[in-house]
């Protein structure tokens, strides 16, 4: 699978600026996804990839081929859409093979293709039922597999997840990864939520203000934010003797050497305890793992010391 | 690429210049042919010809009388039609979907079927009114049903649909919770309705109030056909045209013209002024308690008056058009039945023919119509531009124009060879009428277009086109499937209008084209009442089949 490449793309609707000076190389058969707040241009990035937007600026290449002028239905890249955009008018089975429809391909290649994706998507058993008729996550099956029966060079996926409750969105995004594995497709996932980026992705560029701020694997975007809004946006982060340090992180200790602190409130999270403490200059969040019996009982109003568990390598705050 | 750039800029330029030939051509030009016209004086232009109408008392008299029965109408209709909209959303629980449909129906039934259906029953002959004189036992007719209350009692009785309509599907957006707040804290119910109830309605009551006026003036069966002493400027256009007075005709049509964009654009002033509030509906429910009180029975009371009026007419048209027509003449109660009048419609070439031309006519402006209107509400909805907003303005112009105006327009601009018509003059020929019928159904052809283009989603097309198919591909296997039942709810909307058309059809109706309006006025002149009667019900019969193929296709927007 060839590299998909972003040569300095820029973007302008009327007189506002929606992208600027995006360089990006998304390596063949990687999942890399764009992670960045509404309005940071993660969308429209994504539609200049598809062929929807020219950029007002910059080339598109796949390898060695620029398809920054190719119009969106030659470009052969697969795209689930947020809403989905399942054709109405059609079935599970004919939404599927639409693209193979389009395309003329003899029947029997359709036949062929169209049951394995299907059998893929896990929807063997709902393919004459009518869009209307499916589940959320269901729809999205027929989404995902509607992109893939046409084999693209690149699989686009435009927050798929964001119309899914919290528990179909875990699944889902475990079952969008376990299938391109298997297909082994170039994608391209687009998302506001860190925690799903974090998740699934090879690799992760950071956007804002149309502006890609840092590009890393999830373990550098999380350990070494190289700014403070990507320290921010991937998580909480505690500015600490002038570095940005993650709660768990840190660490509460009766005495010894570290900062002094007073611990103002407690949160159980099931999972963890979430202590928030102040010390003479500031106020910090400290995670600790619930290891049950073993686990310090720290009371509100209790003192202790502060330090860094990890010499972590964070961007200065 | 500089392929598909221009071919996505290049369609759309050659569909802009069609667009604007034919509006030009047929809207615009034929308008300010019509405005001339008026201006005519001996062989230059000036004021004369309005002079000569604003000092003769006499049309002083027919424009007041206008203005009087679209002011009344907007009064009755609105009363009625409010009522009647608060009475189905809050208080009926029966068979509201049947009486929602029964309450529609007027709509379907051409003006001037009603008119005649309404003669049936309460002219000089009519059963009702033969009925009451045959029970008193008085010595002549109790009432005369002609005049200014007849045309008000009948107009009222088919135009009270917009206002309920409009209000009814206003109150779908009803936040229900928020009249339950208004009663806990105290509201009475006149409160509620004031601080509640109307903000939600007012755009639909204002909208309303524009078209019932702009139809109030433009009326032209009933007065034309028991106005009696009672003269509007439409009808004293068809006069003026009939006597081959087109200047003064002109001026009747501009000062009609003049009077409906005032109100218009006042109502429009004034709106402006609110925004729309619309909140997602809440649960539906009704708040406890209002079924009971008076409020429900004086609605359930006019519910039953209004569904009677409804019935009656068609009822009385359907009896009398089984019964020959010496004995709708003669007897009190006629009841020797025959299917003559069917069988001589069926069965003479001549007697057929109008049926045949107004199915045909009704027929080709809905499919001109949409032949135009899709595309063009398609480049309005997704590409939504300068050029798109002027195609808009020029599009919904004849929502402005009453139909009189369309018809004198077509008249001042096609009774000689036009660059427009290629060379020929149509005046006189059989397409004038299709086309007066396409003028009139464009702007309510592109709303419902724009709102069938906006319910589709722009990622299906999107989806379609990164799947691989082309744009010609994506319209015909995504766009159009998707879009059709609205288009073609839209479509069958307007040829219900259009089977029953009389305005227009009498200023531009010849030999060949005789619609079956007016076949029905000059049988019904001509005695041949049955007959009359028969095409009538044939016409109901149509638009019953259509208004039931429209709720298949498009139930969302009307229950």
């Amino acid at each position: 699978m060839s590299d998909v490449i972003l040569k300095n793309i820029s973007h302008s609707y009327g007189a506002v600026r929606v992208l600027d000076q995006i360089d990006l190389t998304i390596r063949g058969g990687e999942f890399f996804t764009l992670l960045g707040p509404s309005g940071c241009g993660k969308t429209t990035l994504l539609r200049i990839l598809a062929g929807f937007i020219r950029p007002t600026e910059g080339e598109v290449w796949i390898g060695d081929r620029d398809i920054t002028a190719l119009a969106p239905e030659k470009r052969n890249m697969g795209i689930v859409f947020q809403n989905y955009a399942l054709f109405p008018n059609m079935t599970v089975k004919e939404n599927i093979s639409y693209g193979l429809r389009v395309r003329k391909l003899p029947a029997e290649e359709r036949k062929r293709r169209c049951e394995y994706y299907t059998e893929l998507a896990g929807l063997k058993e709902y393919e004459d039922r009518r869009i209307q008729e499916l589940s959320g996550g269901q729809q999205q099956r027929v989404a995902i597999a509607r992109a893939l029966v046409i084999e693209p060079q690149m699989l686009l996926l435009d927050e798929p997840m964001s119309n899914l409750d919290v528990a179909l969105r875990v699944k889902m995004r475990e079952e969008i990864r376990a299938i391109q594995r298997k297909v082994g497709i170039t994608t391209l996932f687009i998302t506001h939520d860190q925690q799903e980026a974090l998740s699934v992705s090879d690799r992760i560029a950071v956007m804002r203000d149309g502006k890609v701020l840092q590009t890393g694997t999830p373990g550098e975007i999380y350990d070494a934010p190289n700014q403070e809004f990507v320290a921010d946006f991937v998580g909480f982060s505690n500015r600490f003797g002038g570095r940005l340090v993650r709660p768990e992180q840190m660490q509460l200790k009766r005495d010894g050497e570290g900062v002094p602190v007073e611990i103002t409130d407690i949160r159980f999270g099931g999972m963890y305890y979430e202590y928030r403490v102040r010390s003479q200059e500031g106020e910090y969040r400290v995670l600790e793992l619930n290891r049950g019996n073993a686990s310090q009982k720290w009371k509100r109003g209790d003192t202790g010391v502060l330090t860094v568990l990890t010499e972590g390598s964070g961007a200065n705050a | 690429m500089r392929k598909t750039d221009q071919s996505r800029t290049f369609l759309p330029l050659v569909w802009y210049g069609v667009m604007g030939f034919l509006l030009l051509g047929y809207i615009l030009l034929p308008f300010v042919r019509t405005v001339l016209e008026a201006l005519r004086a001996g062989d230059g232009y000036g004021l004369l010809n309005f002079h000569e109408f604003f000092s003769n008392p006499n049309q002083w008299t027919v424009a007041k009388n206008t203005i009087l029965l679209g002011v009344s109408m907007v009064v009755t209709c609105g009363t009625i039609g409010i009522l009647l909209a608060l009475y189905m959303t809050f208080l009926c629980s029966r068979f509201k979907k049947l009486i929602h449909i029964l309450l529609l129906s007027p709509m379907m039934v051409p003006g001037v079927i009603t008119v005649i259906a309404f003669i049936q029953l309460y002219g000089e002959s009519g059963v009702v009114t033969k009925a009451i004189q045959y029970a008193l036992q008085l010595p002549s007719a109790p009432f005369v049903f002609q005049g200014y209350g007849a045309i008000l009692f009948v107009i009222t009785y088919t135009q009270y649909v917009y206002f309920y309509l409009n209000v009814y599907v206003a109150l779908k957006y009803m936040d229900y919770a928020a009249i339950e707040a208004a009663r806990s804290l105290g509201a009475s119910w006149l409160q509620i309705f004031r601080d509640v109830i109307w903000p939600v309605i007012r755009p639909a009551v204002l909208t309303s109030v524009i078209i019932t006026f702009a139809s109030g003036v433009s009326a032209f069966s009933a007065p034309n056909l028991i106005g009696g002493g009672f003269k509007v400027l439409s009808t004293q256009i068809v006069r003026s045209k009939a006597n081959n007075h087109m200047e003064m005709a002109s001026v009747q049509v501009v000062v009609l013209f003049a009077i409906s964009v005032t109100v218009m654009l006042l109502v429009r002033f004034y709106s402006r002024r609110f925004g729309s509030i619309a909140a997602d509906r809440s649960q539906p429910a009704v708040p406890e308690g209002m079924r009971r009180g008076w409020l429900a029975v004086v609605g359930r009371i006019v519910v039953l008056i209004q569904i009677l009026l409804i019935l009656l007419p068609i009822a009385a048209i359907i009896y009398l058009s089984f019964v020959s027509t010496s004995s709708i003449m003669q007897d009190i109660f006629p009841r020797s039945f025959t299917l003559e009048n069917y069988l001589t419609i069926f069965r003479k070439k001549r007697v057929l023919k109008p049926l045949i031309n107004s199915l045909q006519m009704s027929v080709m402006a809905v499919a001109a119509g949409l032949v135009l209107t899709v595309p063009s509400a398609y480049l309005i909805v997704r590409r939504g531009g300068r050029a798109e907003g002027i195609l808009r303005f020029a599009l919904m112009l004849p929502s402005a124009m009453p139909a009189s105006l369309v018809a004198i327009n077509l008249i001042n601009a096609f009774n000689q060879k036009s660059l427009f018509a290629f060379g020929q003059v149509l005046i006189g020929g059989y397409y004038i009428i299709p086309i007066a019928y396409v003028i009139t159904a464009l702007p309510m052809l592109l709303s419902s277009n724009e709102v069938a283009i906006q319910g589709l989603h722009p990622n299906l097309e999107e989806a379609s086109r990164s799947l691989g198919a082309d744009m010609g591909n994506t319209f015909v296997r995504i766009i159009l499937p998707n879009i059709a039942p609205g288009i073609m709810a839209g479509g069958i909307l307007i040829f219900i209008r259009m089977i029953g058309e009389y305005t227009m059809s009498a200023l531009l109706y010849g030999v060949h084209n005789r619609p079956i309006s007016i076949s029905i006025i000059t049988n019904m002149q001509e005695y041949n009442v049955g007959i009359s009667l028969a095409y009538g019900v044939i016409v109901i019969l149509i638009c019953y089949l259509s208004l039931a193929l429209i709720f298949r296709l498009d139930d969302r927007r009307f229950l």
